[in-house]
């Protein structure tokens, strides 16, 4: 972390300033780390407030079963931020070739220094998402028992998302073999069924633990990671029950540390080979020539493709929408969910979206962004072209959620077409202002681009604040200006999404005006 | 060291350029014509890569004017890139592209034919053997091969100017005898050749006039005879670089270094 800080950094005039003049140069910058540090464990905590308080006491009505499954919901969760994190983390070790320093030092075992930064600036942050949800569960149960086996389990699945990023990070950039007719259909079919289990956690996280009791206990305790919820809601059901659980905890750990030790071999084995890089086959391809527009999307689109970490970015918009999925689709009775939660929703990805798809395209250039001083290009070309793709990226997110949202929630076709063009509007408005905003932070020296040139975690958190007060203030002024309609209450609903939507449509056509302006 | 009669292709007059507290050039002026091979010399941080990026327009200067075919660097940096060929010291490409990828990127960049992109690009990678390795992603090239896509991409819009900062680094015997006798038949077809090297045997055998750069000044720029005189009086550029650059008494340092080690 702190050598990507470095890499964001290190030809930067102010930098050097204050390289020059710090007393104590490493502070300056491990400091900045840290402070990005808590603002993912606040980021953290609040989630796990929220979707806690939220859904156990708001919307279930203090339903113990349904609050456990919450806690079962943050555990996946937690796991899935892990394996994003050790990804991203793997990802920058590579890209910047971090480990090569370490090969050459006369240091033992330059894998276990990886994993200790890994678990110490990274996956440690995943207790911030599972304990505050637990500790509130223990004291409204009065069931103590649940907070060590949580611990346990968050422990657990903070090591074992290190094997899982390291196989799917190292594994990955092996030579490939050619592809044969059967492996995209069983591609699409893994990914069909991944995201279906999704949905069920999601849409149905009560299901589960009320179908474990019913289960032989080997098998549901054998079952990971459900029998977390198991185990958790067991706490308080039957005093045998923690037992058993702290049994099965052990020996899931036992197995989560066995599997980090063949992964940690394996990855010294590749260090010792000769490093970390991607050993990634051929690109059969031929010269080609084509309207640059055209050409500057396709080089971003295969850099996406291509580079683990930058497509793990990309998740981030999905990761952090979740949580914002429960209430909106989990509504406490009645078959449908309302449409204005569903609006909201839809929002707050958007808004997301807006924030991060920019940063990610920017961050896709990595190291080789001084190309663009090179060449014959002005950068609103490249800002452009960059556009365009974050807003195929977001249609592909949102147009499945908006269909969902659609089939959920009953309301009427006018009202979701105009949502439609309000949020498409939204999204081009905010990723131009964003897209400027943050072009605009690149030091005219830098000669790397990575999520630190940005600001961090914490830069990352600031633009998505902004981002939802502009997303925020057509809907308030929509709100105001269909208050004062002479229209039947029914027709307000429509009324504020359609004025929200021509809003952010005049938005649209202002900041593609003002990108205009920027020359070339 | 002004030439009569011809324009020059480059001109620097009273450029400065600051990075924070840091003066890397110094009110320099300097004029290239076309046509010549001139080499820029100077010990690490003497402010060459500063200059040979300023030509480039990859970054602009504080104060100052840096012209190159007659227009302003800062001003019309997107024309001056057109017909301006740029190798970096580092070699900066997308680790993500292949060598073929990245190459049409820049063929598309600067508006070149397929057929045209094409026949160019394969005539240099057969003369500086690249050729098996143009399927491969640059991330898992060498650096020498890095840097011979890096002359491919500068050379393959026939730029007008060539800006090569340490472009032999990493070359092997062969490629580094075709680039040298490439550089000599675009020199002799008109084009501007400027590079910065820190083998002063290069610039000595390749250049008709050089620089010698030392603190972000020009303190010595002439025809190669210039530095190292003729006939009787020839003596070796290295005895030159070492009196303007003020490196008089190398040999009590490496003394030093025998005591510390003894």
């Amino acid at each position: 972390m702190i050598e990507q800080r470095y890499s964001a950094l290190k030809n930067l005039t102010s930098f050097q300033k204050r390289l020059n003049g710090a007393v104590n140069s490493g502070r300056y910058i491990s400091r900045f780390v840290w402070f990005n540090y808590i603002a993912g464990a606040i980021t953290f905590s609040l989630i796990s407030a929220f979707v806690i308080l939220w859904n156990g006491l708001v919307v279930f009505g203090g339903d113990y079963l349904r609050e456990s499954s919450m806690i079962f919901v943050l555990f996946v969760y937690a796991l899935m931020i892990n394996v994003y994190n050790a990804l991203y983390f793997l990802g920058s070790v590579r890209r910047g070739h971090l480990v090569e320093p370490l090969a050459y030092s006369p240091v033992a075992r330059p894998e276990s220094i990886l994993m200790r930064c890994y678990l110490k600036y990274y996956a440690s942050l995943s207790f911030f998402i599972t304990m505050p949800g637990t500790i509130f569960l223990a004291m409204r149960t009065g069931s103590t028992a649940v907070i060590p086996l949580a611990l346990a389990w968050t422990a657990g699945i903070t090591l074992f998302s290190w094997p899982i990023g390291v196989l799917i990070s190292y594994r990955s950039g092996r030579p490939r073999r050619k592809l044969g007719f059967i492996d995209p259909i069983f591609r699409i079919f893994s990914f069909a069924v991944s995201l279906a289990a999704l949905e069920v956690i999601l849409f149905l996280p009560q299901l589960i633990p009320s179908l474990l009791p019913n289960l032989p206990s080997p098998v549901s305790l054998a079952l990971f990671p459900i029998n977390i919820a198991y185990i958790l809601q067991g706490a308080f059901v039957s005093s045998s029950l923690p037992l058993m659980g702290i049994a099965a905890t052990s020996l899931y750990l036992v197995f989560f540390i066995a599997a980090v030790y063949l992964t940690l071999n394996y990855l010294g084995r590749r260090i010792r080979a000769g490093g970390l890089d991607q050993t990634v086959g051929p690109r059969k391809g031929s010269y080609y020539s084509e309207p640059i527009h055209r050409a500057l999307e396709r080089k971003d689109r295969k850099i996406l493709l291509r580079d683990t970490q930058v497509a793990t970015l990309i998740a981030i918009p999905i990761i952090v929408a979740i949580p914002t999925v429960f209430p909106v689709f989990l509504p406490p009775s009645g078959v449908n969910a309302n449409p204005l939660g569903i609006y909201y929703l839809l929002l707050s990805v958007t808004a997301v979206c807006a924030a991060f798809y920019p940063s990610i395209l920017l961050i896709s250039e990595s190291g080789s962004f001084s190309i663009w001083r090179q060449l014959p290009v002005f950068p609103v070309a490249m800002l452009r072209s960059k556009l365009k793709l974050a807003l195929k990226m977001f249609l592909i997110v949102v147009i499945p959620l908006m269909a969902a949202a659609l089939l959920r929630s009953g309301s009427s076709i006018p009202f979701y077409l105009s949502i439609s063009a309000g949020l498409v509007s939204g999204f081009v408005f905010l990723s131009i202002v964003n897209t400027r905003y943050l072009y605009g932070k690149i030091p005219t020296e830098a000669e790397r681009v990575n999520l630190d040139t940005f600001g961090g975690n914490l830069g990352m958190l600031l633009l998505f604040s902004t981002s939802i007060i502009l997303l925020v203030i057509p809907i308030v002024a929509g709100n105001f200006i269909a208050v004062a309609l002479p229209v039947s209450a029914s027709l307000k609903g429509l009324m504020n999404s359609i004025i929200d939507s021509i809003i952010n449509v005049l938005m649209m056509v202002g900041a593609v005006h003002y990108l205009g302006r920027l020359g070339g | 060291m002004l030439m009569q009669g011809t324009s020059p292709t480059v001109a620097l007059s009273a450029v400065s350029k600051s990075y924070g507290d840091v003066t890397a050039l110094n009110n320099v002026d300097l004029e290239i014509f076309p046509g010549h091979i001139f080499g820029v010399l100077g010990p690490n941080g003497s402010g060459k890569s500063t200059m040979l990026k300023l030509i480039s327009s990859v970054i602009q200067p504080d104060h100052g004017k840096v012209r190159v075919l007659g227009r302003d660097c800062s001003d019309e940096y997107v024309w001056v890139r057109h017909h301006v060929g740029f190798v970096p010291e580092n070699s900066v490409i997308y680790e993500s592209l292949s060598a073929t990828e990245y190459l049409s990127l820049v063929s598309s960049v600067y508006g070149i034919e397929t057929r045209t992109s094409r026949e160019r690009i394969s005539a240099l990678s057969d003369a500086l053997a690249t050729s098996d390795i143009m399927d491969e992603l640059v991330g898992s090239l060498s650096f020498g091969n890095r840097q011979k896509i890096s002359i491919i991409a500068a050379l393959v819009h026939d730029p007008e100017v060539i800006i090569l900062d340490e472009p032999t680094k990493g070359l092997d015997p062969r490629s580094f005898r075709i680039f040298k006798d490439v550089l000599s038949m675009l020199a002799k077809r008109g084009k501007t050749i400027v590079f910065s090297t820190h083998v002063l045997e290069i610039a000595e055998e390749l250049c008709e006039r050089l620089c010698i750069m030392y603190r972000g000044e020009i303190r010595a720029s002439g025809l190669v005879s210039d530095f190292v005189g003729t006939g009787k009086d020839r003596r070796r550029l290295e005895e030159t670089f070492f009196r303007i650059t003020g490196e008089t008494s190398l040999e009590s340092l490496t003394r030093g270094v025998g005591r510390a080690f003894a």
